[in-house]
């Protein structure tokens, strides 16, 4: 036995033997397997985008004065009509509201300051002349006036509720006048408010809703439901 | 427990420690979005106002030009006179026929501004009719003359009086009012203590 497993032939007839197997190793089999493809399903991720942006209405119609990118001046050229110089004691229109641009709703507030300052050059704050006469006049049907946050100077003001997005809120102001005390002369017979500028500036701040009152603890220090 | 044991615990719980405090407060980030804007008007409150006169035969007319580039003004007038005696009416159109109990005349439209670098269309709103104050300059003196045959004629002479006297023209003017509810003020009802006072003069 020993003698055939160790004779020449048998080690020819194995290492042919083990040359085919090795030969058929190397080639791939090809298989079939049923395979079933779904239509293409695609699915869109955006990410959360918060945008805001305020709009005036005045006599100059309606535009866009603070935005990503915009930065428009309030009043100068569009509180009085075509035509007019602008008059002591006249009111006029100046409506204020916040538009949603972004992906999501959103708390808004907005600060809105009114001040003298001296157009001569540089504009210098006059502090002497008093902002109560700049009056101007808000519409808190829909907005609540922060009353421990603002002073004679300034407002604050939350919008009642969340701002959905794509919507815009109602005014927060309706109009503005100067009060006819400006006309008055001191002792010395100057008119203190002879050639100065009423000044207004308005922010706008916007919060997701989402986790709302973290949010705005967070980003504003207290929340909506705080106010008032 | 030996020395070592001891070490051994005593750094464990040191380093347990140490792994307690280093605890991190999570930190969270919010949407937050925000933009701002200013803007301003200038105002002007000073009226400023010239009074123009006119004399003739008849008497003095008093013209009061608003010289304001941005004020809209109502104006008042009163005369006075150390010869009340030689004063006749005192009248003009759109002015009020009598005056208050003051001795106001009242002017009662509005005086334009007049901007030269933006003259107004109707440059005629920026100055008021005149205000006439008739004054006698001649009086009549009646005289009677017995003539040679016994009657009695009577001649009137006008003779102008010879004397010299004046008349002086005072104006306020004041800015414009509204009431509460944007309404023009009719210029009485105007606050004159607001008013710029200034005027003419002449004899």
């Amino acid at each position: 036995m020993k003698r055939i497993i160790t004779s020449p032939v048998v080690t020819a007839l194995l290492f042919v033997l083990a040359a085919g197997l090795i030969g058929f190793g190397g080639v791939n089999t090809a298989q079939a397997a049923l395979t079933i493809n779904s239509r293409d399903f695609g699915a869109q991720v955006q990410l959360a985008s918060i945008n805001t942006s305020l709009v005036e209405t005045n006599a100059g119609g309606s535009r866009v004065v603070a935005a990503e990118g915009v930065e428009v001046p309030l009043v100068e050229g569009t509180l009085v009509p075509d035509g007019e110089k602008f008059q002591i004691g006249k009111k006029y229109q100046e409506e204020l509201t916040v538009s949603n641009d972004g992906a999501i709703d959103e708390f808004v507030r907005v600060t809105v300051y009114k001040y003298w300052v001296d157009a001569e050059g540089n504009p210098i704050k006059k502090t002497d002349l008093d902002p109560k006469l700049i009056e101007l006049e808000f519409d808190t049907s829909k907005w609540t006036i922060d009353t421990e946050a603002s002073t004679e100077e300034r407002t604050v003001l939350y919008y009642q509720g969340t701002l959905a997005a794509g919507d815009e809120t109602a005014p927060l102001t309706k109009s503005i006048k100067i009060s006819p005390v400006t006309l008055g002369k001191v002792a010395t017979g100057k008119y203190s408010y002879e050639g100065v500028e009423f000044q207004l500036k308005a922010v706008v701040d916007a919060v997701q809703t989402h986790n709302g009152n973290d949010a705005m603890v967070g980003a504003w220090g207290q929340t909506y439901s705080q106010v008032g | 427990m030996t020395h070592s044991s001891i070490r051994a615990t005593l750094a464990a719980g040191v380093a347990a420690l140490l792994i307690g405090g280093m605890t991190v407060s999570p930190a969270w980030a919010y949407f937050t979005d925000s933009h701002g804007t200013e803007g301003g008007v200038r105002i002007f409150v000073e009226p400023r106002t010239d009074i123009e006169e006119e004399f003739d035969e008849k008497g003095k007319h008093a013209y009061i030009r608003n010289t304001s580039t941005d004020v809209p003004v109502y104006v008042r007038a009163k005369v006075y006179t150390n010869a009340a005696e030689y004063l006749g009416p005192i009248s003009g159109a759109n002015w009020t026929s009598e005056p208050d109990a003051e001795g106001w005349y009242y002017y009662n439209l509005v005086l334009d501004p007049y901007d030269p670098e933006d003259p107004p269309a109707d440059p005629s709103k920026c100055i008021t009719e005149p205000l006439n104050v008739v004054v006698n300059f001649k009086t009549k003196e009646t005289t009677r003359i017995i003539n040679a045959d016994g009657t009695v004629s009577e001649h009137t002479n006008i003779v102008h009086t010879g004397e010299n006297f004046n008349v002086i023209v005072v104006y306020e003017a004041v800015p414009i009012q509204y009431d509460d509810n944007d309404n023009l003020l009719d210029p009485q009802a105007c606050d004159w203590k607001l008013a710029f006072s200034d005027t003419g003069e002449g004899e």
